[in-house]
């Protein structure tokens, strides 16, 4: 009866936007998104893992804020995978929110700000973590667009390159051809592995010696060749020194931004194990690092823990370059005691 | 109910029944309800998605009731769509259709929307001076928007300002700062939602005892004391029936100071998540 009654009153009432047009449009979003199989991918292990913060439980968007209470966070951070696994507030007594990701350039921390920043409270501190190469270009693909899409960003992208395309293979997955089919067959076959280890919970190193050498050495390779770098040590190429350019001014915009919203930023460098520090030479944190930030040019707080030895101890990461859970817990603690956030 | 006088000469009702998000039986059902109650103001957005309804709803009870359009003043709002767009002159007319009217009393923006804002307000002063809307504010600004917007060269001082006002976030500042300009102050979510803080404060417990009143009478109360407009929702006829039986008594200023000092600047609404860059 509702149902009728509600269908009778709806013809009645007619805005002046253009329904007609919108519902077909819809229409045939619909009729493709059936041919496509659509609806049967969305529910697939492959799909569901090219988004993050399904859940809603990390930004503080729209549908977060309605299923919580908390507000006047005391701090949050932002970062790529480094910083993903670097910062652990539960247990801390700090409200923080740890915003970084696996990977997530300096442009796509800004636009996460700029979104959720509303959760901080008046003087909350913003924590901008450096990585080595954090001031260099990184090349955008698809799935950094991608990855943002299910959260509420009230249509205004966290990485805008590729967007558009984002979108469309969001809502075809089919457009992904071999991965999505794969996908596919093994949630159809119920092949899909649901049991995945987190090995970043884990409370000790499961690397040996001889691993971790071998690991910190795959890492230096793959910047190297992901940033077309021959010598650490050398200048920067003119495609990294342009790339910097930009990000000196992502992140001028990122500082004013917190500033003018009387935010704290603040820079923190997390360590890396010895085996991967070997590689960070002072001559190298002078080019990569420390000369981007000067450039920047903005007078912001630093908290860097690279030359701190006992936070390189291998027992607090997974692999050479990232905490593990016993890691992050120190290593968070140490920060907010610095920062004076110590309960 | 004395009514709160805008800068220009407009009346606007100390009380508003907000209508977000409702679908047609229910606001046919509230507005119909309220207007037998008293209530004689009805905010919305076109954020909403029901400017359209509240066009209709009203255009009939109105009629039902024997009242005219004169009796009825109209919030609405436009949205950060629109303000992308920016043909803010024709979104004003799309309103006006969907509201089934001549005019609208208060027409707000509804976000300071970075790059953007500057360029609406300047187009709603156009539209203002039009006659096709009474009065001209917006929404969720804080101190920083004002101040951008007025080294501008705005002509029109706002008239009324609507932002997320209650005894947890009285947000001094900002009234103080749009007292000293004459601007009104609607407050949305005047009782921050009845949240647990709110329903469990001994402060509040005790003031309504004094009166014989409920909580959310006590805090309405203290808005109207405040001469800030709550602008509210309910979806229970009774409870607007309760909302409104607020003008037959009067807190103390002991009891006002009380009230306030449950202030710890909480927001419900997190403004950057509806707004980004806000």
């Amino acid at each position: 009866m509702t149902a009728i009654t509600n269908t009778i009153w709806n013809r009645q009432v007619v805005p002046v936007i253009d329904f007609e047009f919108m519902g077909v449009k819809r229409i045939i979003k619909k009729a493709a998104e059936i041919l496509l199989l659509s609806k049967l991918f969305y529910k697939t292990q492959w799909y569901k893992s090219l988004f993050v913060d399904l859940q809603h439980e990390t930004y503080p968007d729209n549908t977060w804020y309605r299923n919580h209470e908390e507000r006047n966070f005391d701090i949050v951070n932002l970062g790529s995978s480094s910083a993903k696994y670097a910062f652990d507030y539960a247990e801390t007594g700090v409200k923080g929110m740890n915003w970084a990701q696996k990977p997530q350039t300096l442009l796509e921390d800004f636009n996460l700000l700029r979104c959720y920043h509303s959760i901080l409270k008046k003087g909350g501190y913003v924590i901008i973590t450096i990585m080595p190469f954090t001031s260099i270009n990184k090349k955008t693909g698809i799935y950094d667009a991608l990855k943002y899409l299910k959260i509420d960003t009230q249509s205004e992208p966290i990485q805008p390159y590729l967007y558009d395309k984002a979108k469309k293979y969001e809502k075809f997955p089919i457009l992904f051809g071999k991965p999505a089919l794969n996908g596919l067959l093994k949630y159809i076959l119920g092949k899909e592995n649901k049991n995945v280890v987190d090995i970043s919970q884990c409370e000790n190193n499961p690397l040996s010696d001889s691993d971790l050498g071998k690991d910190a050495q795959r890492w230096v390779d793959g910047w190297k060749k992901q940033f077309s770098i021959s010598d650490l040590e050398q200048p920067l190429t003119p495609e990294n020194a342009q790339g910097r350019e930009f990000r000196i001014k992502v992140m001028q915009n990122l500082i004013d931004f917190c500033i003018e919203r009387e935010y704290v930023p603040v820079y923190v460098i997390p360590p890396v194990t010895e085996y991967l520090d070997k590689y960070f030479t002072t001559k190298f944190k002078d080019i990569y690092i420390y000369e981007f930030l000067q450039q920047v040019g903005r007078d912001v707080k630093m908290l860097d823990y690279t030359k701190e030895k006992e936070l390189m101890d291998k027992s607090f990461y997974f692999n050479s370059f990232f905490f593990n859970k016993k890691g992050s817990k120190v290593f968070t603690g140490k920060v907010l005691k610095d920062l004076g956030l110590e309960r | 109910m004395q009514p709160i006088v805008l800068h220009n000469g407009v009346k606007m009702p100390p009380i508003v029944e907000t209508t977000n998000w409702m679908d047609y039986p229910q606001m046919k059902l509230l507005v119909s309800e309220g207007l037998k109650i008293g209530f004689r103001a009805f905010d919305t957005a076109r954020d909403y998605g029901n400017e359209h309804i509240v066009g209709q709803v009203i255009k009939e009870c109105i009629k039902e009731q024997g009242l005219s359009r004169q009796d009825i003043f109209i919030t609405t709002k436009i949205g950060n769509g629109q303000q992308r767009l920016g043909n803010i002159e024709e979104q004003i007319d799309i309103s006006l259709k969907n509201l089934q009217t001549d005019y609208v009393d208060l027409w707000l923006m509804h976000w300071p929307y970075p790059e953007h804002y500057v360029s609406t307000w300047k187009k709603m002063e156009k539209v203002f001076k039009t006659g096709k809307v009474k009065a001209i504010g917006m929404a969720n600004y804080r101190i920083r928007h004002f101040e951008h917007l007025f080294k501008n060269d705005i002509e029109i001082m706002p008239h009324c300002v609507q932002f997320e006002l209650h005894p947890m976030r009285t947000a001094e500042d900002i009234v103080a700062y749009c007292k000293e300009r004459n601007i009104a102050i609607q407050a949305y979510s005047p009782l921050c939602r009845m949240i647990k803080p709110i329903v469990e404060s001994d402060i509040l417990k005790r003031i309504a005892e004094q009166h014989q009143k409920s909580i959310a009478q006590i805090i309405l109360r203290w808005h109207i004391q405040n001469k800030t407009v709550p602008v509210f929702k309910s979806l229970k006829p009774h409870r607007l029936k309760e909302n409104f039986d607020i003008f037959d008594f009067e807190l103390t200023d002991e009891e006002m100071k009380d009230i306030s000092s449950l202030d710890c600047d909480y927001k419900y609404h997190l403004e950057s998540a509806s707004c980004p860059g806000y």
